[in-house]
């Protein structure tokens, strides 16, 4: 099969294409950065099926950073047929400085000249032909986004790939060019692939280069001590870089007409970054869109109209009817929470009918039904609308571009904690699932920095922590009267990310310790959110979801049940006497560990529920609430009937049942959220850390964090006045830390220092 | 016991079994240095990027 491989800079839109061309699914993010491994799909259209490889986002084919070393050794080492390499048409001549370089590779090459149709809108035009006749290779007109172009890039790619291609070189004219071909013949003569290619790197010592070929290096050495460049001295990088950028601007820039207004014009995208992106505004902006966003997806009071008294209709004549469940009462619910009804009624209908189908049944066999199966199940299924109202906005804040404004945005601040923007990448990835934005870390170069953000991913809650937080902010709402659930989460979430940066700023100045790199990020510019990634986001999230509450939830819900209606001899237990479980027993032996979280012996007698529900949640964070569902309802059946509970009223029956306060309740989301993550997050830190040693830290790290913030939100919530004492302790610790460190200087403001 | 009691026993075992051996099978599969396993709702496998060498 012939093998394609995409190459470009990054968020040159390659992922956009590489989606189009195999009908996959892989995530695209408008910003830099997204891929930092190789996907592979196929390519059907044509006659003969064509392997097609995504390759990271690169600037330059240097082994600084690991995606470069990815794609250079792929397109060396692999040899692909032939290579696409996709060129963003509104920023060509940066753009084409990878293309030059790719060119000297002896591979067969197409130039893609994506977002056309952006070019076109902003008046400008390219000469594609023209500069098909510059580079020497063919040249296509595309537009990934919106599928112009593709079935001719396609064909293009084919027949490229069937030809033999030698690698050529814009460095002919460069001072260096007799050095080059020099070292590129004593390449040749020993039989090495891609010599002039080979010849360049050496000359600019690039450090791959110089170790596999040292024999050669004192032939650049030689070279070295007679040259003297005007401008950059002796330093062969830096020459032929801008050898490069002097023969773009000189021969490919021509192929350019830029509309007369450019260069006045402020862009579409200039114009909204002033706004959201303001020095001092853009911070209070961001906390605003995520407030709205959370508002939208779990208040049960939108735009806080019944608070305000302002009820558009007669609610009073829908009370009994099934628009109660999905308005509420004097105020109106958000879409999330309008989503999450109907699906909690639906769900309650169905555990009806199945129940009642199972009458004439062994008693224990209808609870393993409604109690653990359903009960479990049903419990996090009814989430699952809210989650993806949270994430189809999380989904386009990330298409429409604004997602990178918030690394830059936050930067500044970061950089004062010890950590760079690029850093914030992964850890909004860690939003979604922790394991990808575990795996995303290796865009930091930095290791001590790549340590310290894979520890705090964990604490940026993922959509698997989605339902405990709802749920219990639920049942504080529904138990106590007290709050609103969107604000409740709201701060949780928030809580997770100020927790982050504190553990960032004690691990770079204590045992992480390291200068903080610049953050150099291109801005992507603005666009309105394509519907189709959108879909893909969601049912990606969906399906996995779903997926997992059919296999490890039922299995683990299952296991709950038959352990919390078993006892050490194996002998049934009865719903009344699950507390002399094996589950129970268990859960009461762990109860005194956690009585400084305020979840521990201090509860009535089905207290350990708690502590059960915890530690469930290390196989994956949805069991928490299953566990919940599965024992609340086994409880309750004691004193009210069979039926399986919703997350929320689980909670509920719980908070009576148990006696647990709201600074409790705050205390075990809180545990959750920064406790030791799913297995597969554990594994996914375990394989991306650098040593054992670190990797048993990193869960040390996980237990402590979670047990002393725990405990301090159930103290804070419990005698209100130790804030103050625990306020001056953090303060007078940060204050200490950041005059110790003053301010971080990046290493180019050291060498300038120096 | 009647017919429905034993199906549900049986359901029951298939599922916890049928689960904890497929995660095992999975994870073999893929090799140690897997992640979660869960490729069709993963776009970002780390084994090739391992297997360079890279890390």
């Amino acid at each position: 099969m012939l093998k394609i491989a995409l190459a470009g800079n990054p968020n040159s839109g390659k992922t956009t294409l590489f989606n189009i061309l195999t009908g996959s699914t892989a995530h695209v993010g408008n910003w830099p950065g997204v891929t930092v491994d190789k996907k592979e799909g196929v390519y059907k259209k044509l006659d003969e099926h064509i392997f097609i490889v995504d390759l990271p986002g690169i600037y330059s084919l240097s082994p600084y950073t690991p995606e470069e070393v990815i794609t250079r050794n792929y397109i060396l080492q692999e040899k692909p047929d032939c290579v696409i390499n996709i060129v963003d048409a509104t920023n060509l001549e940066r753009n084409l400085y990878l293309t030059t370089q790719i060119m000297e590779i002896d591979v067969a090459m197409v130039v893609a000249l994506n977002m056309m149709d952006e070019v076109k809108k902003s008046g400008a035009k390219i000469d594609g032909k023209a500069l098909e006749k510059e580079i020497g290779v063919p040249v296509v007109e595309i537009s990934a986004l919106k599928g112009t172009g593709i079935d001719q890039l396609m064909k293009r790619a084919y027949q490229a790939s069937k030809e033999k291609r030698k690698g050529s070189t814009v460095l002919n004219h460069c001072a260096l060019s007799h050095l080059i071909n020099d070292v590129r013949i004593a390449l040749s003569a020993k039989q090495i692939d891609n010599p002039l290619f080979h010849a360049i790197k050496l000359v600019e010592m690039d450090e791959l280069e110089v170790e596999a070929h040292k024999d050669l290096v004192n032939v650049v050495d030689e070279f070295k001590e007679t040259f003297n460049d005007d401008v950059f001295g002796n330093d062969f990088e830096a020459v032929v870089a801008d050898s490069r950028y002097k023969y773009i601007s000189q021969n490919f820039s021509k192929v350019i007409t830029k509309s007369k207004t450019t260069g006045e014009k402020m862009t579409k995208s200039d114009k909204i970054d002033k706004v959201l992106t303001h020095r001092i505004w853009g911070i209070p902006i961001f906390l605003i869109i995520l407030f709205a966003i959370f508002h939208l997806t779990f208040s049960e009071d939108f735009l806080y109209l019944g608070a305000m008294g302002i009820i558009p209709f007669d609610f009073v004549s829908l009370q009994g009817t099934f628009y109660e469940g999905l308005f509420g009462l004097g105020s109106i619910n958000s879409p999330g929470v309008i989503l999450f009804n109907f699906v909690d009624m639906s769900s309650g209908g169905i555990i009806e009918a199945i129940v009642s189908a199972m009458d004439g049944t062994a008693k224990w066999a209808v609870g393993l039904v409604s109690d653990g199966i359903l009960g479990g199940i049903f419990a996090i299924l009814s989430f699952l609308p809210q989650i993806l109202v949270l994430f189809l906005f999380f989904s386009i804040l990330e298409d429409s571009g604004y997602m990178a404004r918030i690394a830059f945005i936050l930067d500044r601040i970061f950089r004062k904690f010890g950590l760079s923007g690029r850093a914030f990448m992964p850890m909004i990835m860690g939003f979604g699932c922790s394991i990808p934005a575990i795996i995303n870390t290796r865009t930091l170069a930095d290791e001590h920095e790549r340590t310290a953000t894979i520890r705090v991913i964990p604490f940026f809650s993922c959509g698997a922590k989605l339902p405990i937080l709802t749920a219990i902010a639920g049942g504080i709402v529904m138990q106590f009267g007290v709050g609103n659930a969107d604000v409740i989460t709201y701060s949780m979430y928030l809580l997770g990310v100020i927790v982050a940066v504190l553990s960032v700023l004690l691990m770079r100045n204590t045992t992480m310790k390291g200068d903080v790199p610049p953050f150099i990020m291109e801005l992507p510019p603005y666009h309105a959110p394509q519907f189709r990634n959108l879909m893909l986001h969601l049912w990606d999230k969906a399906k996995h979801f779903v997926k997992k509450a059919f296999t490890i939830i039922l299995a683990s819900t299952i296991i709950i049940w038959f352990v919390s209606h078993f006892s050490w001899d194996w002998k049934y237990l009865s719903d009344e006497n699950i507390n002399n479980s094996i589950l129970g027993g268990i859960g009461q032996l762990l109860q005194p560990l956690f009585t400084p979280l305020g979840f521990g012996s201090q509860l009535k007698e089905f207290g350990w529920v708690f502590v059960v529900a915890a530690i469930t949640g290390l196989t994956a964070k949805e069991n928490v609430i299953a566990t919940l569902g599965t024992l609340a309802a086994t409880i309750t059946s004691g004193f009210i009937a069979n039926e399986a509970l919703g997350g929320i009223d689980a909670v509920t029956h719980m908070i009576s049942a148990t006696g647990i306060t709201i600074p409790a309740l705050l205390a075990f989301i809180a545990f959750n959220m920064t406790t030791i993550p799913c297995f597969a997050a554990v594994a996914t830190a375990k394989a991306e850390l650098p040593s054992k040693k670190k990797f048993n830290y990193t869960v040390l790290f996980w237990l402590a964090t979670s047990y002393i913030v725990s405990s301090m939100i159930y103290i804070i919530g419990t005698w209100w006045w130790t804030s103050f004492v625990f306020a001056a302790v953090i303060a007078v610790v940060v204050v200490w830390i950041m005059q110790k460190n003053k301010y971080r200087s990046c290493p180019y403001n050291i060498k300038k220092e120096k | 016991m009647g017919a429905i009691e034993i199906l549900l026993i049986v359901f029951s075992a298939i599922v916890v079994v049928g689960t904890i051996v497929g995660a095992i099978v999975k994870k073999k599969k893929k090799g140690a240095n897997s992640c979660c396993g869960d490729c069709s709702s993963c776009s970002y496998c780390p084994s090739q990027f391992r297997d360079k060498g890279q890390k």
